[in-house]
């Protein structure tokens, strides 16, 4: 079974979509497109009405809903469940129940993932992005981090959850991003053309049980209506 | 000298308390809530007049304060060894304030460096929190396990009890081990996952599992179900009633047509109660309600002895589980009851108490019974 990624001109690329309960890697740099990515994967999602967990980090959840609409997206009445990494920042410890007062507290992160899992089970949930993982790792030793991601991944596989997770280009070293890459099933790289700066290129990395169309960089844009593979 | 951590059970675990001047650590998983389980015993300790110290690596002092303040916990004259604050770019107040990011492999090394000056600084006798240890699992077992060795002597000196909290996010047994041989005391916090809900308990040296809630009163030991099973009109809904904070039952003309629901949280303890329908029509109710309970109730009509045989076959239901039971030889305040001995004979079964649920009576001892039969310690 495959995960319809709700990119346009994508899903062909990789054999029909994402491998159903997979976790994926979004890695790029800033400004390149990979929240949009997250955004419209998970729209997807909710227009079929399945739920999803989104672990915001760089934005507010207003923000993200706020973003989705410029692209046509709309989720109100949608089952989607924000977690909040973000609004700490301002200082004041939250009482809502999925906001994350303290980023490198692992733990608390950790009962509220679950909390929202359980939350969502009988509510068709089937997707969830990470955005940006990297973030966690500016406050938290990595080897304590990986730890805590290779328990995130598994349980949102035993859970039956197809995720992506974004890395922002060059926060991480080599190693933990190549132990990062060993705990997923597929890495996409977006980029942008050196030669020609502002046209945006997409390529797989790798895919587990994937038939790949071609391992080559691919060009895409941002539209009105979202981002599409040429 | 034992000291007590303010949770009876745990006190009890250990004959008594934590032994003070000592190391202790709370190894959990990644689904239990360590640092207000931890907090609680603080708090305590703070109250029987111990300065109190808290190392953080991970969570904002003024959030473990107001935590704390929420839970209704003391946190008087806290002092901090904020690691934290200054990577999360927020100003440290405390005097004892990580300079390196927490991220850097010096951290420990400093982390320590401030621990120590603290300690000494600080009168005496006192308890440490120190949340958590993962932070720095990064280093090695074998480097930090030797550091905590050396700080023991430290303790001694400074009489100070110091409760170490680690998650273990997948460690090697034999890292672990290496930790465990520098503690004097290590205790396992867990949890139990079922379907839509989860548990979680705590052990000490392979005891049975005490479960618990945090709740807005600290931690409290957790039931999760008890069955009020009994013949037709023996009082079960009234009992459920009576020994219920909140509850609810679904009437028909004054009998329970489905199932009543109540909520008990006194003494430590925090428990769920359903009452079952009393007539044969509904035993397959019964049945679904018997899956999985820790404990049950039977209550008997003591006013009427021919209702007694049903009252067996209800029980003979679910008893195959070895489930503990108490009887509430209920109406008591009728003048025509039996007394709880002679019901005692009649039925066969160990314990009965005589109760009323109508004037509230016996009913606390009867719970206490039945909670000592759950958790036998």
């Amino acid at each position: 079974m495959r995960t319809d990624t709700g990119i346009i001109g994508f899903n062909e690329k990789i054999g029909g979509g994402f491998p159903e309960f997979s976790t994926i890697l979004i890695k790029g740099p800033a400004g390149i497109g990979k929240t949009t990515f997250c955004n419209q994967f998970i729209y997807q999602g909710l227009k079929k009405n399945e739920a999803a967990i989104y672990m915001s980090f760089n934005a507010p959840p207003e923000d993200v809903k706020e973003n989705m609409k410029k692209f046509g997206w709309n989720i109100e009445g949608k089952i989607v469940l924000f977690i909040d990494v973000y609004s700490w920042q301002s200082g004041t410890m939250a009482t809502e129940k999925y906001v994350i007062n303290d980023p490198a507290d692992l733990n608390e992160f950790n009962i509220k993932i679950f909390k929202a899992i359980k939350e969502l089970s009988d509510k068709n949930l089937k997707r969830c992005c990470v955005d940006a993982l990297s973030t966690l790792f500016v406050y938290i030793p990595s080897d304590l981090a990986l730890k805590f991601v290779s328990s995130l991944f598994a349980r949102l596989k035993t859970s039956k959850i197809t995720s992506l997770a974004t890395l922002e280009k060059d926060v991480l070293d080599t190693r933990v991003v190549a132990i990062l890459e060993s705990l997923t099933d597929g890495t996409i790289d977006l980029g942008f053309d050196p030669t020609e700066g502002t046209q945006r290129l997409i390529r797989i990395v790798r895919m587990k049980n994937t038939k790949v169309s071609s391992l080559n960089w691919m060009e895409f844009e941002i539209r009105d209506n979202g981002i599409r593979v040429i | 000298m034992k000291i007590s951590t303010g949770i009876e059970k745990l006190d009890g675990l250990l004959g008594g308390g934590i032994k003070s001047d000592s190391s202790i650590l709370l190894l959990t998983d990644n689904l239990v809530d360590k640092s207000s389980f931890a907090q609680h015993i603080l708090s305590t300790r703070n109250l029987e007049g111990d300065k109190c110290l808290y190392v953080t690596t991970s969570k904002l002092p003024s959030h473990i304060t107001k935590n704390m303040y929420e839970y209704g916990w003391e946190h008087k004259g806290l002092v901090f060894i904020d690691c934290i604050s200054n990577t999360l770019k927020e100003k440290p107040k405390s005097r004892y304030a990580l300079k390196t990011n927490i991220t850097t492999p010096k951290a420990f090394e400093e982390t320590l460096k401030l621990f120590k000056q603290a300690l000494k600084d600080v009168k005496e006798p006192k308890t440490v929190i120190f949340d958590s240890l993962e932070t720095f699992m990064g280093i090695g077992a074998e480097k930090i396990a030797k550091e905590l060795e050396e700080l023991k002597q430290l303790f001694e000196d400074t009489k100070t009890t110091c409760i170490y909290l680690l998650t273990d996010w997948g460690y090697e047994k034999k890292e672990l081990g290496k930790i465990y041989n520098a503690m004097d005391t290590v205790i396992n916090l867990s949890t139990v996952e079922k379907k839509l809900l989860w548990m979680n308990y705590f052990q000490f040296n392979g005891s049975p599992k005490i479960f618990f809630q945090i709740t807005q009163t600290g931690v409290n030991l957790y039931v999760p179900k008890i069955l009020i099973t009994g013949p037709f009109h023996s009082g079960k809904s009234s009992t459920v009633h009576a020994i219920s904070e909140k509850s609810v039952s679904v009437d028909r003309l004054g009998t329970t047509v489905s199932l009543d629901h109540g909520y008990i949280e006194k003494k430590g303890m925090v428990c769920d109660v359903f009452g079952t329908p009393g007539q044969e029509r509904f035993d397959w109710i019964l049945k679904i309600l018997s899956r999985d309970i820790w404990g049950v109730i039977l209550v008997v009509d003591s006013t009427r002895p021919e209702t007694f045989d049903r009252a067996k076959e209800m029980l003979a239901q679910i008893k195959g589980y070895e489930i503990p039971f108490v009887v509430f030889a209920n109406k008591q305040d009728l003048p025509k009851a039996l007394k709880a001995e002679v019901i005692k004979k009649r039925l066969g079964l160990p314990v009965v108490i005589g109760t009323s649920a109508i004037k509230n009576e016996g009913l606390e001892e009867g719970l206490k019974l039945l909670f000592d039969k759950i958790f036998n310690i």
